[in-house]
């Protein structure tokens, strides 16, 4: 390997959605680009993440929307011998279609692939170690670091991948089992705990946490775990620490906590937390190092202590969403090369594909007081709208928050079906400025969901309106 | 038809596949059930332990695996309750399929020596596989069956060849060749007699090619992967035995992404598999 390094412009380590698009834009900007993938194009989030999961949530919505629409007539079982993947028969041409896009996309963008797994040897020079243990190395101008995170492997959960899995290895359960253990509470413990859940599984959901998915208001989380409880055999068990998992050899998984409660289940989902893939990568050859968390520290521009080499997607940290990560990778590009870069990054939503759904965008009513903003919040319950009762969407809430002082639209919360689309209308209020009026005024279509947007404007005109009297 | 004297294998093959008259073993009863049971959410030791009691030899070799060395146990287990407590629900039900597998596809007594070099090759395999499985996040038991039954095709091709020889044996050593270019079409149909699993049935019937098992490229490379590995360790079906370079540059390896401090992790749990797959023998 006494060759010189292969130069480019722009060098993007990983190909999920924040070095892809990343790539893209540097290509679109007219600079030489080399993506490096480790694993398949598209990162986990196409091939063990995000696509994998969705796929699965869709046949668990549907089976579950059709028990609550006609199951009283035309009941429906899951038959005990039938295989997981069964439930996720279109995965494999979604993933499939999904790749082929981006491929196509890169080879349109001119965009050099190269497979296998980067290192820094100089802050300039990375090497890249194929399958094969060929070596080359790239020189880039600048360096995209977009390497993803993996599922954390906690002290003491003896993750086998058989019986004790993470997320990465939980899809690959050959049958849907009849009881699982869900540890931790997040983003993703909660949306397997629910489509598992919808799929006739008895959950249980451990945190230490008095409730899960602890960065959204109090008001959502209620409803959901009310939601979540409702599916027969499954709870949401908090303040509570894991004492030890235990396969007990025979039949179960056995989970202790210290307050003296066991879960014994067929199988555990150990889903507490993260870790960012940065291992192997020589940040140290790069003068770069890592926070106590392990995520790599960046500014608003995602760019490095390192002037030349940004950091974006799952290894800065939160909130690790593919659709900020997309954000990330577009907007650090930008600043890499001088471009204008916008405020969209304020309003990036994020989405929670639980079973029922949840979305966010801006902020809730006590971060914004925390902000010394004054706010109402006005709110649409699901069960009030025509929709909601016809599509048995009776769960759902919208809180919208209105600014006192300009009647602005600050931030939306939603629970409910189709809450990760329907928070979009909140989010360009707030792009455009759009005060509490647009949607008082606003006439949608009857009957629709969007209906909700209304309702919880008028809900915050009234309160503004009484406080202006007060 | 004497199998010395066959002198158009590939005709032959032809024939017993297209005449009906390859002999595809039934699926015997226990391993049907033990694996609609590891494929269900109803498995439990009560159930699997009446399964296997329901064939007696079946229940003794179980007995004898669970207290072969591979297990290590400190005391032996009398019962086949016993042996599930001790070993657990999916190695006890792993070891009645690979027990089901040996007694009805590797067990024809004319061609006895060279079903048993076979029948290592598959026990090898199937552990190797599960491991792979495990690294790679994959699902462990299909994997082990994937391992296992990668390579049947060859057995029953075997047995169907050395029954039409009779009395006057067969070379298997000049059959080798032929036998590697038919057996995955023959494991296929035996894959379709017995409704064996989408992915099982397409690393059997691609293992040596598995980019053409599309959906189920993953788990016929896994078979592929531990195939080499099996070979590596121990040549016992007579196959060359491949260089750690070449199975390091093998196309299996790039389909699965292992990179090669992975494939090194792989080799080093040689003796595990060779432990585990002893106590099937």
């Amino acid at each position: 390997m006494s060759q010189a390094p292969e130069p480019f412009d722009i060098v993007v380590l990983g190909s999920g959605p924040a070095g892809q698009k990343a790539a893209v834009q540097a290509a679109k900007a007219g600079r030489s680009v080399c993506l490096v993938e480790r694993d398949a194009v598209g990162g986990a989030c196409v091939h063990h993440g995000t696509i994998p999961s969705k796929t699965l949530r869709e046949t668990a919505v549907h089976l579950a929307g059709f028990r609550v629409r006609a199951g009283r007539h035309v009941p429906i079982e899951i038959p005990p011998d039938l295989q997981l993947q069964s439930l996720m028969e279109r995965k494999d041409a979604v993933v499939e279609a999904h790749v082929a896009f981006l491929q196509k996309q890169m080879e349109r963008n001119g965009i050099v692939q190269r497979h296998g797994r980067a290192r820094f040897v100089t802050p300039h020079v990375v090497e890249v170690e194929s399958v094969y243990g060929d070596r080359s190395l790239l020189r880039g101008s600048v360096i995209v670091i977009a390497t993803g995170s993996r599922p954390r492997a906690p002290e003491g959960i003896p993750i086998d991948h058989e019986r004790v899995l993470d997320s990465d290895s939980i899809l690959t359960l050959s049958h849907v089992p009849r009881s699982m253990t869900v540890l931790g509470s997040g983003v993703i413990a909660c949306e397997y705990a629910t489509i598992f859940a919808a799929l006739g599984v008895r959950v249980t959901i451990v945190d230490k946490g008095k409730r899960p998915l602890n960065f959204l208001p109090a008001s959502i989380v209620d409803r959901f775990v009310a939601a979540f409880e409702r599916n027969e055999g499954c709870v949401f068990v908090g303040n509570a620490t894991v004492r030890s998992v235990q396969w007990n050899g025979v039949d179960s998984v056995v989970t202790q906590l210290d307050n003296g409660w066991e879960s014994k289940s067929d199988v555990l989902l150990c889903a507490l937390g993260r870790v960012a893939n940065v291992e192997g990568l020589g940040l140290e050859h790069a003068g770069l190092s890592t926070n106590a968390r392990g995520h790599i520290p960046v500014d608003a521009d995602c760019r490095t202590s390192v002037p030349h080499v940004f950091a974006v997607g799952d290894v800065i940290g939160p909130p690790s969403l593919a659709s900020a990560s997309m954000e990330q990778g577009r907007r650090a590009m930008r600043a890499a090369l001088s471009l204008p870069r916008g405020n969209a990054i304020d309003t990036i939503p994020a989405g929670i594909y639980t079973i029922p759904e949840i979305a966010t965008v801006g902020v809730d009513a006590d971060t914004a007081r925390a902000q010394g903003i004054e706010c109402v919040v006005g709110t649409a319950r699901f069960d009030e709208l025509a929709r909601g009762q016809i599509a048995a969407c009776t769960d759902g809430v919208l809180h919208l928050v209105v600014d006192c002082a300009t009647r602005r639209i600050r931030g939306c919360q939603v629970l409910g079906e189709g809450a990760t689309e329907l928070v979009h209308l909140a989010q360009m209020a707030m792009a455009t400025g759009a005060t509490v009026e647009t949607f008082v005024d606003g006439i949608f279509n009857f009957p629709t969901m969007a209906e909700a947007y209304r309702v919880a404007a008028l809900d915050a005109d009234a309160q503004l309106l009484r406080m202006a009297q007060r | 038809m004497p199998a010395a004297t066959i002198s158009d294998f590939d005709a032959f093959v032809d024939q017993l596949l297209q005449s009906g008259a390859l002999e595809l073993p039934m699926l015997p009863s226990a391993m049907a059930e033990t694996l609609a049971l590891c494929q269900s959410d109803t498995a439990d030791a009560a159930r699997l332990s009446h399964v296997i009691h329901r064939d007696p030899t079946l229940a003794a070799n179980v007995l004898k695996v669970a207290n072969s060395a591979a297990f290590a146990l400190p005391v032996p287990c009398a019962s086949l309750q016993q042996a599930v407590a001790r070993l657990g629900l999916p190695r006890i039900a792993e070891t009645a399929l690979a027990l089901c597998v040996r007694g009805t596809v590797f067990s024809e007594p004319s061609c006895r020596d060279a079903l048993a070099r076979l029948w290592r090759h598959a026990a090898l395999s199937a552990c190797f596989a599960r491991e792979a499985a495990r690294l790679l996040r994959r699902n462990v038991e299909t994997a082990f069956l994937c391992g296992l039954l990668h390579d049947a095709g060859k057995a029953v091709l075997l047995t169907s060849v050395a029954r039409a020889a009779g009395s006057r044996g067969v070379d298997v050593g000049d059959l080798a060749a032929a036998l590697h270019a038919r057996h995955q079409d023959v494991g296929e149909q035996l894959a379709i007699a017995w409704k064996l699993p989408d992915p099982v049935a397409a690393a059997i019937a691609h293992h040596h090619e598995p980019e053409r098992a599309h959906a189920h490229g993953q788990f016929a490379a896994i078979a592929c992967l531990a195939d080499l590995l099996a070979h590596f360790v121990d040549a016992c079906d007579g196959a060359q035995m491949p260089q750690a370079d070449a199975i390091r540059r093998h196309p299996s390896i790039a389909l699965l992404n292992l990179y090669p401090d992975q494939l090194q992790t792989l080799f080093a749990l040689a003796s595990k598999a060779q432990a585990s797959a002893e106590a099937f023998a």
